[in-house]
């Protein structure tokens, strides 16, 4: 990528994504041509994260506050020693960040847009160096976080594709408890052989590769993961108004499919009055029927400490005779309280909880316990209207 | 260890106050909260002017016409302050429920106009069903007496984790949209949320997980953590409940000992982030073995058993 500010300066998010797709625009016979998806090219990548605490021109800041913070890992104090970071503000909600690697003599460009609570990271930086460079800086970056798709929302995002079909996906199947204890990647190339896997296998999709048609012809070539990552593989020429319209929708429904999962809208809080008082405000995130037969509680915590809590994030202490366990995110200072009703377990949030803890305890069960449940979110005010 | 301890026995109670709270929330089928029912407020006091009664219900239900006063029992044992309770709740009439819904504020906060049709109390037992009340009530002609009283002043209904909250026994004064929800029924989830913490007994256990519940959540949100003094933590949790500042002197003593915050003046604590860990446990600790006995040990008692046996 080899940006000027001026490139991108004074234009609108949408401008700023017609700019960037030229990086992608190929002729129709090279679009032809391209049977395989090596993975080798140059492609157009989105990070979407949900933005707590991030202001554009702050990187600085931030990149101090973890080499410097003593309750952050040694991991992110590594990381942030072996490279060094440069933030050109263009405008008030555009920059354009560059992660130098010294040792390996390089340089990488990020375009960072922060927009109504989110910030979105526009990059054609080759996968094996965005692991190295932008994707730890948002791993360790406290305010900022990835968005996180179910399996079954991230299909429902792709069905919304005007003009889709999958061409390809990767599914998993994750649940050590079940009784074959599997773990199992699907790779395949049409949209029934995903259907036959979770019919199959019950895998679920966590990246899913689409064609878009610009009638008759392939036009663009795209995809999406349920980590909140929109990849625009190739955009024939002439169509890249129909791309930068695709990577607005599927932007637009992360966001809200997001939003309707893990924000927290109604969270306790507790008011008095001169008689008595009231505790207004209610919401769970329910992950329920996986793939797993019935546990008992001890089964399901000693699940949870063995995969999940015995990292260093969390500190947690068991409740209500083994019932409940109250989780302390040290990442995100919240609390909430993990309810245990086997095999689901329910997220209740705490007067303290923000969409960040309990997406990231989400993240970790589907990541590292089972990848099986199913999401749901349950909220509505309890004294208010 | 099967038997249970004081500190179980305490949270056991508190649990079938949120078993009821969560009635309100979409957890529960139907959520009472979708069909315009709000809990304005818990634990207040209710007085009549005409007749100079107070009573004090654990819940107040609304939905804009029926008030209904709600008192909470763990168990199913019926005695004769149960019967009080609902006498003084019964005793409530519109002019009072309505006046109490103004001094909450229910028109600024909740939208709902304050105006009261019918006014309702209900007893609920955790520990009860039909095949119970209706075996009991054949051997003893007394305890059919005694539910018969009850229910002159108050609906009886049960609730159970995974299972109904439902009438069994009584009937509404009134026939609006909320009675018609109770008596149908229901269903509740397994594991409701944490929302109250202390029961009517005030004891160090369930005081001990309250304190380290509320100010040690909010010491998340400053990094020099959050100070409280006993009277400021007797306030908070007033006027329901009467907390003894000699019961916090207890109290506090355990938190400190047990490294859940630390004392900074001589009435005043504090709560920081460092402390989570002990705050965590504490509800483990207080379960497993008293205040009293973790401060002073329990040799004393022991010792004296074991002389007793000889």
């Amino acid at each position: 990528m080899d940006i000027a500010p001026s490139d991108i300066e004074d234009k609108s998010t949408r401008e700023v994504l017609d700019e960037l797709i030229q990086y992608v625009v190929t002729s129709g016979e090279e679009m032809e041509s391209k049977t395989t998806r090596s993975g080798g090219q140059t492609d157009l990548n989105i990070y979407l994260c949900d933005n707590q605490d991030y202001d554009i021109g702050e990187l600085d800041q931030w990149v101090t506050y973890i080499a410097e913070n003593d309750g952050i890992t040694g991991h992110a104090e590594n990381y942030v020693g072996e490279h060094t970071f440069s933030e050109q503000v263009i405008d008030e909600d555009i920059s354009l960040v560059g992660i130098s690697t010294p040792a390996k003599n390089r340089e990488d460009e990020f375009v960072f847009v922060a927009k109504d609570g989110y910030l979105w990271v526009l990059t054609t930086v080759h996968s094996d160096w965005r692991d190295k460079t932008i994707e730890n800086l948002l791993n360790y970056l406290p305010c900022v976080e990835r968005l996180y798709l179910s399996a079954d929302d991230l299909r429902e995002l792709t069905d919304e594709v005007k003009d889709a079909r999958v061409s390809g996906f990767t599914a998993k199947y994750h649940a050590p408890n079940r009784e074959r204890d599997a773990t199992l990647i699907f790779s395949g190339a049409e949209e029934n052989d995903l259907e036959d896997a979770e019919e199959t296998f019950d895998a679920k999709p966590t990246r899913i590769e689409f064609d878009q048609t610009n009638s008759p012809a392939t036009a663009i070539q795209g995809s999406n993961t349920n980590e909140g990552r929109v990849t625009m593989r190739s955009v024939k020429r002439g169509s890249e108004g129909k791309a930068v319209d695709t990577i607005m929708g599927l932007t637009a429904g992360y966001q809200e499919l997001d939003r309707q999962s893990f924000e927290v809208e109604h969270a306790p809080v507790r008011q008095e009055l001169d008689s008595g008082f009231t505790v207004d405000g209610f919401t769970a995130v329910e992950l329920t029927d996986p793939d797993r037969e019935q546990a008992t509680n001890e089964e399901l915590i000693a699940d949870l400490e063995e995969n999940i809590l015995n990292g260093n994030q969390y500190r947690y202490g068991i409740r209500d005779e083994q019932r409940k366990i109250r989780v302390y995110d040290t990442d995100h200072d919240e609390l909430f309280d993990v309810a245990l009703e086997p095999p689901n377990i329910i997220l209740y949030a705490r007067e303290s909880t923000t969409a960040l803890s309990l997406r990231s305890f989400v993240r970790d069960v589907y990541d590292d316990l089972d990848s099986t449940y199913s999401l749901s979110k349950s909220h509505n005010p309890v004294a208010i209207q | 260890m099967d038997e249970v301890t004081e500190g179980v026995r305490q949270r056991r109670e508190v649990n079938t106050y949120n078993l009821f709270y969560s009635a309100v929330t979409e957890r529960a089928t139907p959520a009472l909260y979708n069909h315009g029912v709000r809990i304005p407020m818990f634990f207040p006091e209710i007085s009549n002017p005409r007749t100079g009664v107070t009573a004090e219900p654990d819940f107040v239900l609304y939905d804009g016409e029926t008030c209904v006063l709600a008192e909470i029992k763990s168990g199913n044992n019926i005695d004769g302050r149960d019967i009080r309770q609902m006498r003084e709740c019964a005793s409530i009439d519109i002019e009072a429920a309505e006046e109490a819904l103004r001094a909450a504020q229910v028109r600024d906060r909740i939208g709902l106009s304050g105006t009261v049709t019918a006014v309702e109390p209900i007893i609920i037992y955790q520990d009860m069903d039909e095949e119970y009340l209706e075996e009991v009530r054949e051997e003893s002609t007394q305890f059919a007496d005694t539910v018969d009283e009850l229910t002159n002043h108050a609906v009886l209904m049960t609730q159970d984790y995974g299972g109904e909250l439902r009438p069994l026994a009584g009937e509404f004064n009134d026939s609006g949209n909320l009675q018609s929800l109770l008596r149908r029924g229901i269903e509740l989830p397994e594991n409701p949320p944490d929302q109250l913490m202390l029961t009517e007994g005030m004891e160090h256990e369930v005081l001990a997980m309250a304190v380290a519940d509320v100010w040690g959540e909010q010491a998340l949100d400053h990094d020099d953590g959050i100070e409280v003094s006993r009277t400021e933590v007797r306030d908070y949790f007033a006027p329901k409940h009467n907390v003894g500042l000699t019961e916090l002197e207890l109290v506090f003593d355990f938190l400190v000992e047990f490294g859940a915050c630390e004392q900074v003046e001589n009435h005043t604590y504090r709560f920081t982030r460092d402390h989570m860990d002990a705050v965590l446990a504490v509800e483990q600790q207080v379960l497993s073995e008293t205040v009293q006995d973790y401060l002073h040990g329990s040799e004393q008692a022991s010792l004296t058993d074991s002389f007793d046996g000889n």
